[in-house]
Order: C-alpha cells, then structure tokens, then sequence
C-alpha cells in the first residue's frame, strides 16, 4: 500500500507533475492521431475509376450525408419544375407547383415530391418530420453501399480503432484520478489545475480520437470526382445553361449535369446563377438550424467544391453533415 | 466499368481504327459521361510542361481512364539550328508517363535563332530541309524510343526554291526515318484548296501504309482562304478526304482537333460517330495495307 502513495509520482511537487502530466497528453494524442492515420489502410485500395453513370445522390451522401441529398433532391425538383423557392428578404418557402409530368421523376424524388403536399420552409426540411427523415431510408442504402466500398468508416475501422482509444482515456484520466487521490491522501486540496489538465486532455483526445467520416479511400475517391467534373462547375455558372428548362447539353448521357454538379460540389456552386434563389433559400435555413447543432451548416459553407477537396476539409465537411442525418462515426 | 486498355486489346485481331478525341480541358467532364463513345484521346503535352499539380492529377486521371496519345508543338522538326534538347528531355518524360503506342509531332519548324515564332512554320521542300528533318528527327528517336508520326500542316505560301511537291517530300522523310505519318485530312484539303491541287494526287504519292493516325475537323473559311481554325463542324468536303483515306488505308486511330468555339458536346460526340459510321462501312470486305511503321 505504501509503494502506490509513495512513489516519485505520487510525491511529486504539483507544478513539475502538471508538466509532467502535459507532457503525457501531449503524446498519448500524438499516439492517438498516428493511430487513427494508421488504422485506416483503404489508401493502399485500388481507386474505383471514374463511373460513367454517375449517381448524384449517392456522390451527395458521400459528400455529406443524408442533409446533402435533401438538398440535391429539392434542387431537382426544381429543376424539373416541380416546386419552385420564393424568397422575400431573408425568408424563404418552398412551393408545390401542378405539374403532372412524375415520369421524368426518379423514385427518391417522387417520394420527396410526396413530402412537399403543402408549402414548406427550407428549414422544415431537417427538422422532426422533415424531408430528412422521409428519405432516411436512400440515406441507409447509400450508407451500407458506401460502408461496403470502404469509402466510408464502417464498423471494423471503428472496432479496431477502439483499443486505441481507450487506452489513451485510461493513461489520461487515470493519471489524473489517481494523482488527485494521492493529493487528497497527502492532505493537498489544490488540485483544481490538475483537474482542468484532466479535463482538457480528455476533451482534446475525444476530439483527436474521432474517425472522420470518410475513409482514405472515400476522400480520395470523391477528390476524383471533383477534379473530373470540375468543369461542369463552368457550366452551372453559365446563363445560357441555367434557363428554367430542365434540357441539358449532356441529359442524354443518362446524367443531368447541373444536378451532378450540386451532387458533387453542393449548391453553393448556383451562386449568382439562375438558381440563386435555392442557394439564398438554404443559406437562410442554415443561419436557422445553426444554433440546433443539426441540419445544414455544411450546405454552403464546405461544399464549395476544391476548398472543400484540396484539404483535410473534405471528410471534415462531410463528417459534419452527415453527423445530423447521415450517422457519422 | 470501362476498359483501360482498348488499344492493345484489340491488337491479336484486325487492326481496329480507334475514334478520339483531341483533350481540351472545357471537355472533361463530358468526356467521363460519355467514356464509352471516345475511344482514345491525343493530350497536347504542352499543356503539361512545368505544369500545376492539379494539371499533373488531371493527366494521370485520363491516363487511368483513356488509351492516349501525346501531341506535342514545339519539337521544330525543321529547325536548322537542331532540337531544344530541354523541351525534347519534358516531351521525353511525359512520353514515359503516359507510355502510348505512338507520339507525334508536326513537319515544320517552330523555332528560330532561339526564339519560338508562334505558329507553325512551313519549311522549303528542298533536300537540305530533308537533311535538317532527318538530323532532329533522329535525336528525338534517340531519346524516345515509342514510335514516332508526323503530321502534315497547312500553309499560306509555298516556297518558290521548293525542288519537290510536299508528298514528295513527306514520303522520303518518312522513308528515310522509319516514321508514321499523323495525316491531317482537313490541312490536306485546305492546302490543296488554297493552292489548287489534287489532294487525291497527294494520297497516291505518299506511302499510305505508313498513315497510323487521322486528324479532323471543319475548316473555316475567311474571304478566299480557307483556314485550319480548328473551331468549326467537319463539313462534307472534309468527310469526302476522309473516307477517301479510310477507303486506302488501315489506321489505328483518327482523332476530332477542336481547340476553339467549343459546340454542345453532343455535337462532338455526332461527329465522332459519324467518323465510326465512315469506318465501319469503308472497312466492311475491302483489304488495305497495313500501317507498316508501327507494325513493321
Ligand atoms: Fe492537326
């Protein structure tokens, strides 16, 4: 008993242990990030090559989850003229227009069409009830394909992910408790500092510890994407390609271009376009559920198409927004 | 999923003539939604010398999806003064990048005392100018060992010292170099509109065995001159020379130049097809050499 409150830790003078104990955290994260970079071998896959039917919505739930597909989803129904976005000042409504035409749609946009049988606002889209919710089940599908490409971090990442995590937990805050125990022993109340050292670090390691959204592979993959179709970014800002008509120069390929555009970059690409009016209407919304931690801060913000791809930001984005909706790791 | 390497294939059967594409950025994303209508794309290596990282990604992006073929500017075939030996060392390495069956450059010089001139330069057909050819194009032989072709310019003027016709000159340089030849049906026609030949005269000269790879495109007419603008829709006259070739010979590949006032890509992808269609009709039961430089 005597050895375990009576050792150089235990009996070392609070200030050199507070260093000491930093110094700790400090490598036991740095251990964690290794770790984290470590386990996730998918960059040693092969990259998928570039599929010539592209599906924007499963680009738009890699991208960002389940949020970025409600959006791609209203963008096309727009598109497609079946709801239009009124916006006055910074308020905006979503209108059912009468079009008859359902055969141009495809089945996860009849069934948003279904959700829109009244006006609604952008910000209803995530909430309780909202279109999110309504196509959790597309979100699901593109989950487990994506989870079974490994371009999303799946079970077995997180499981072997695991040990490492709590062995960084246990070394942190079991220094901590069992320094505070043999401070309160030896009769030193001061332990306030140590407390807020525990704290900290197990904040940071918490915040290190977290896999991002996307695999290696899934970054990469949708890196490609973006760099492939790069230029139908051009073409969104185009006006003589941006009338109300839905006819595209490459519809006949099987993929809508603008659509795959907003799949793949988001909808802040329509900025300035004639679609302005979808890209105001989701900024609006995103300003609104901000402060409800959920649904569409990534809408505008990160997928701006290469800021988003060049950096760490792309599995950030994506962990980000898929965190609400789409079940992020 | 694609295939990734149609060309070769294809290369146990019957030569199989590939239609492509000359890769200009404004088209690549067409191109990945149309990967099964483009068969083979020619880059224009300049594009990749000293270039952005995001260019290099580009590069090794269509090299993963697309058989290519390098084209490259600047060599100066004709230059008295000899070959860049710089500018040969960048084509040399984006060659081995892209590891193509052939690589090509243009019969002209585009360089002087140094200096680039901008355009490419006609040269006298003269046997000096044969010599000045045979001397740079062997260096770039030297460096380079995939097949090399040469293609064909237009040009406003001819030279008045000239000994020979230009498919005079055209057959012994390929003779003399073991070359293949990047035969530019629209330059063909346009020459021989502007200074009044027999393109026809020009095919049965030339050693069509040796033509491995086609360029076309509209030309553009301006007053009485018609010009290789590279910016129109291949019209008939075009299409005529170009039958008349396929008629002639076996190609392994003819690829659509258009570099400005770019159309709808379904445009393109109209003229690709209608150069398949010109091909596989000419092709049906008739036998034609075989293209010796890069089978021989
Ligand atoms: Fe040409």
């Amino acid at each position: 008993m005597d050895i375990l409150l009576d050792n150089p830790i235990a009996s070392m003078y609070g200030p050199y242990f507070l260093i000491f104990y930093g110094f700790v955290i400090f490598f036991s994260v740095i251990a964690l990030a290794t770790a984290k970079n470590q386990v996730d071998k998918t960059d040693k896959l092969a990259l998928p090559p570039v599929p010539q039917q592209v599906d924007p919505y499963e680009i738009a739930y890699l991208r960002g989850g389940i949020n970025e597909v409600a959006r791609s989803v209203v963008f096309s129904l727009m598109q497609k003229g079946f709801i239009e976005i009124k916006t006055s000042g910074t308020d905006s409504e979503i209108i059912r227009i009468n079009n008859e035409n359902f055969d141009s749609l495809t089945e996860i946009e009849k069934n948003a069409l279904n959700w829109f049988h009244s006006n609604r606002k952008p910000v209803e889209l995530f909430a309780s009830y909202g279109l999110v919710e309504t196509l959790e089940r597309y979100g699901q599908m593109y989950q487990a394909r994506l989870e079974s490409q490994q371009m999303l971090t799946n079970d077995d990442l997180r499981s072997s992910f695991k040990p490492w995590k709590l062995t960084v937990y246990l070394i942190i805050l079991g220094l901590c408790l069992y320094k505070l125990l043999a401070a309160l022993v030896n009769g030193n109340f001061n332990v306030i500092f140590l407390i807020i050292f525990g704290f900290v670090g197990i904040l940071i390691a918490g915040s290190v510890g977290k896999l991002p959204r996307l695999t290696k592979l899934g970054k990469q993959y949708l890196e490609r994407l973006q760099l492939a179709f790069d230029s139908l970014k051009t073409k969104a800002a185009n006006p003589l390609l941006n009338q109300s008509s839905p006819t595209s120069q490459t519809a006949f390929a099987g993929v809508d271009p603008m659509l795959l555009s907003v799949g793949i970059f988001g909808g802040a690409i329509l900025a300035g376009t004639a679609y302005d009016s979808y890209n105001q209407a989701f900024k609006t919304a995103n300003a609104q559920t901000a402060t409800g931690g959920c649904g569409s801060a990534c809408g505008s913000s990160c997928s701006s198409g290469s800021s988003c791809s060049s950096g760490d930001g792309g599995s950030s984005c994506g962990g980000g927004c898929g965190g609400c909706g789409g079940g992020c790791s | 999923m694609k295939e990734n390497n149609r060309i070769s294939k294809t290369e146990d059967q019957r030569p199989k003539t590939r239609i492509g594409l000359g890769f200009r950025e404004p088209f690549r994303a067409d191109i990945f939604l149309n990967q099964d209508k483009i068969d083979f794309l020619e880059i224009t290596t300049d594009h990749y010398l000293d270039a952005k990282p995001e260019k290099i990604e580009e590069l090794k992006l269509l090299k993963e999806h697309f058989p290519l073929v390098p084209h490259s500017l600047e060599l100066s075939l004709g230059s008295a003064e000899g070959i860049d030996e710089d500018y040969l060392e960048k084509i040399a390495e984006i060659v081995e990048f892209v590891k193509p069956e052939w690589f090509s450059d243009h019969l002209c010089f585009t360089r002087s005392g140094g200096v680039k001139i901008g355009h490419l330069a006609p040269v006298p057909y003269t046997d000096e100018s044969l010599k000045v050819f045979v001397r740079n194009i062997s260096k770039v032989k030297k460096r380079i060992s995939a097949p090399f072709i040469l293609e064909n310019i237009t040009y406003l003027m001819q030279f008045p010292s000239s000994q020979m016709r230009e498919s005079v000159f055209i057959s012994k340089l390929l003779d003399e170099t073991d070359c293949g030849m990047l035969l530019d049906v629209t330059n063909l026609y346009i020459n021989a509109r502007n200074f009044g030949f027999d393109w026809r005269r020009f095919l049965d000269e030339i050693p069509l065995e040796r033509v491995v790879q086609l360029h076309f495109v509209g030309l553009h007419k301006h007053k009485n001159l018609l010009i290789d603008a590279h910016a129109d829709k291949t019209q008939n006259e075009i299409w005529d020379v170009f039958g008349e070739v396929v008629k002639r010979c076996d190609l392994k590949g003819a690829i659509l130049e258009r570099d400005e006032n770019f159309p709808p890509f379904n445009e393109i992808l109209e003229e690709i097809e209608t150069a398949r269609n010109i091909i596989s009709n000419e092709f049906e039961g008739t036998a034609k050499p075989v293209g010796a430089a890069l089978h021989g």
